[in-house]
């Protein structure tokens, strides 16, 4: 079991509001419009994740506390990548297109972000899940919107969340080998 | 676009796929009932019964390819044996005590005595172990628990004395007496007695509550619950110590204190650890590779001894009552891969039927602990129907 605090910091560092914003390439007023629709999408798919999650994990006769242990790997592989090179893995151009894929979906709502948000709501009440993935999208999208930082602040920050999110995939794999 | 997102989604199902054969296998608990779980634990008693050997031993391993019985004997599993056929009759299968007294009527005519002490020593090899006394002592607790039946009472504490015998200062316990020096082997310990003692100990504080078996029993266990891990060496804490947890359930709910029930659920957790990864073993090669061999029933039979005893703590004391649910899952679980591992009856095959077979080959305590498991279950679901 995992508490308020450590859902919504997971969340918060596996969507990667700084790595999302790296992601990002249009300029001027379509950036903004790109930062909204993102996070319109992918707070959707990480919601939609949580409200499935109990069925997910259900279906595939696992108990919570091991599904916890396979997402604190995916995320713990998320945040090496992120740690490593933040700015690799995908690109969006310009148009509004973009925002859908690749920014909605896979930048924030990323494998590893489904696999948290799976992995509490088989845990926990759906609703906080379900604030922590507004509350991360929101962030990421802002992120994506705002002009500021992109090429001196925003690598750093996102190979700094990279660790953490590293960090908090260790706290997760330990509570899931640990709980009965 | 579209060709990023395919790439995506296939790679998101190749991982996927990964994490479905390795990390969340599905994890599989057979459905049982009380019926199931007595049924199966008193097949694993008819066994036990029928292994018995004309001089009060049992058959101690039995190869199914060669038809053929085993040699080797060792004197702990034969009293943790005798003592697992008292649980069966305590569970109210009293047609068991004549097997369970015919193995015990071995331990009794081999017995070192010294003043006010008795024990039973390996007639092979003269070796007088902790273990084997421990469990002696247990089984004449449940033959007592069983019949009323006192005539037993004085024997159960000369062996009691002879366990004190053993106890160190800090409740550690040595595992091995020396019959020439007449003292304890300095320095000799053991993983598994010393949860045996504290075990045996226990059940005579509650048999005997005014005969001061409370100290002995409160000095080892809070050794175990404090330094016996780091101890005895253990690169994982805590061992996954049954008897540890058999003996905390035996304990009245006001003497357990907060160290006994953070060890108990750090014992809890192990449990519970271990049996979600069996669920995930099946009998194939393919899950041998990914998920280690499926442990043989003196293992999972443990397992289930020791959620089984963490219950009976988390049903009545609040320090571990938000892991009963989960305790009983766990210890449910078990005992269902238990029952639908339990070879079936074949004809003409007396050392087959009722027992569980491991690369072809059953050992009497993968009947002991099933059995002991099987009847800790049936204590929980009877609770469920209440």
């Amino acid at each position: 079991m995992t508490g308020w605090w450590f859902e919504i910091i997971t969340m918060a560092v596996a969507v990667n509001g700084a790595g999302a914003a790296l992601a990002a390439r249009s300029t001027g007023g379509e950036r903004i419009s790109q930062g909204v629709l993102a996070a319109i999408i992918g707070g959707g798919v990480l919601m939609l994740a949580a409200l499935v999650g109990d069925s997910v994990v259900d279906g595939l006769d696992v108990e919570p506390e091991s599904f916890r242990t396979a997402a604190g790997i995916v995320m713990a592989v998320q945040g090496a990548r992120m740690a490593w090179d933040p700015a690799s893995t995908y690109r969006s151009g310009d148009g509004i297109r973009f925002a859908i894929v690749p920014l909605g979906w896979p930048v924030i709502g990323n494998a590893a972000a489904i696999m948290a948000a799976i992995g509490f709501s088989a845990d926990g009440p759906d609703s906080r899940i379900f604030a922590a993935s507004v509350l991360a999208a929101a962030v990421a999208g802002a992120a994506i919107a705002q002009p500021f930082g992109r090429d001196n602040v925003a690598p750093g920050l996102a190979r700094a969340l990279g660790a953490v999110l590293i960090a908090m995939a260790a706290a997760l794999v330990v509570s899931g080998v640990r709980d009965v | 676009m579209f060709q990023a997102a395919a790439g995506t989604i296939l790679f998101w199902a190749l991982g996927a796929a990964l994490l479905r054969i390795t990390v969340i296998q599905s994890e599989l608990c057979p459905a049982v009932t009380v019926g199931d779980v007595h049924e199966a634990a008193v097949e694993a008693g008819l066994w036990l019964e029928r292994a018995g050997l004309p001089d009060g031993r049992y058959t101690y391993e039995y190869d199914l390819e060669e038809k053929a019985v085993q040699p080797g004997y060792n004197v702990v599993r034969h009293a943790g044996v005798t003592m697992s056929l008292y649980q069966l009759a305590a569970a109210g299968e009293s047609r068991f005590l004549a097997a369970a007294d015919w193995g015990l009527d071995y331990m009794e005519e081999n017995l070192l005595r010294g003043p006010g002490w008795a024990a039973f020593q390996d007639p092979r090899n003269g070796r007088t172990s902790l273990g084997a006394n421990s469990l002696l002592l247990a089984a004449l607790s449940h033959r007592r628990l069983a019949t009323g039946d006192d005539s037993y009472d004085l024997l159960m504490s000369e062996v009691g004395t002879f366990l004190m015998l053993l106890q160190r200062d800090d409740g550690s316990m040595l595992s091995e007496w020396d019959p020439e020096t007449v003292a304890p082997r300095p320095n000799v310990t053991s993983k598994y007695a010393t949860g045996e003692a504290f075990w045996a100990f226990s059940l005579m504080d509650t048999l005997f509550p005014a005969e001061g078996w409370e100290s002995p029993a409160d000095l080892t266990a809070f050794y175990l619950a404090t330094e016996r891990d780091e101890a005895e060496d253990f690169a994982f804490p805590p061992w996954a110590d049954q008897w540890a947890a058999y003996g905390l359930s035996q304990m009245p709910s006001d003497a357990l204190t907060d160290v006994h029930t953070a060890y108990a659920r750090s014992l809890a957790e192990r449990f519970g650890f271990l049996m979600r990864v069996e669920s995930r073993r099946r009998d194939s090669w393919l899950s041998d590779v990914l998920h280690g061999r499926q442990a043989r029933a003196a293992g999972l039979g443990t397992w289930v001894e020791g959620l089984g005893s963490l219950w009976l703590i988390a049903d009545r004391h609040p320090a571990l009552g938000d892991l009963k649910d989960d305790i009983r899952e766990r210890a449910v679980c078990g005992a269902g891969l238990l029952v639908s591992r339990q070879q079936l009856p074949a004809v003409g095959e007396d050392l087959v039927g009722g027992a569980w077979f491991t690369e072809g080959v059953t050992r009497m305590d993968d009947q002991q602990h099933a059995l002991s498991g099987l009847l800790m279950v049936e204590q929980i679901l009877k609770a469920d129907s209440q």
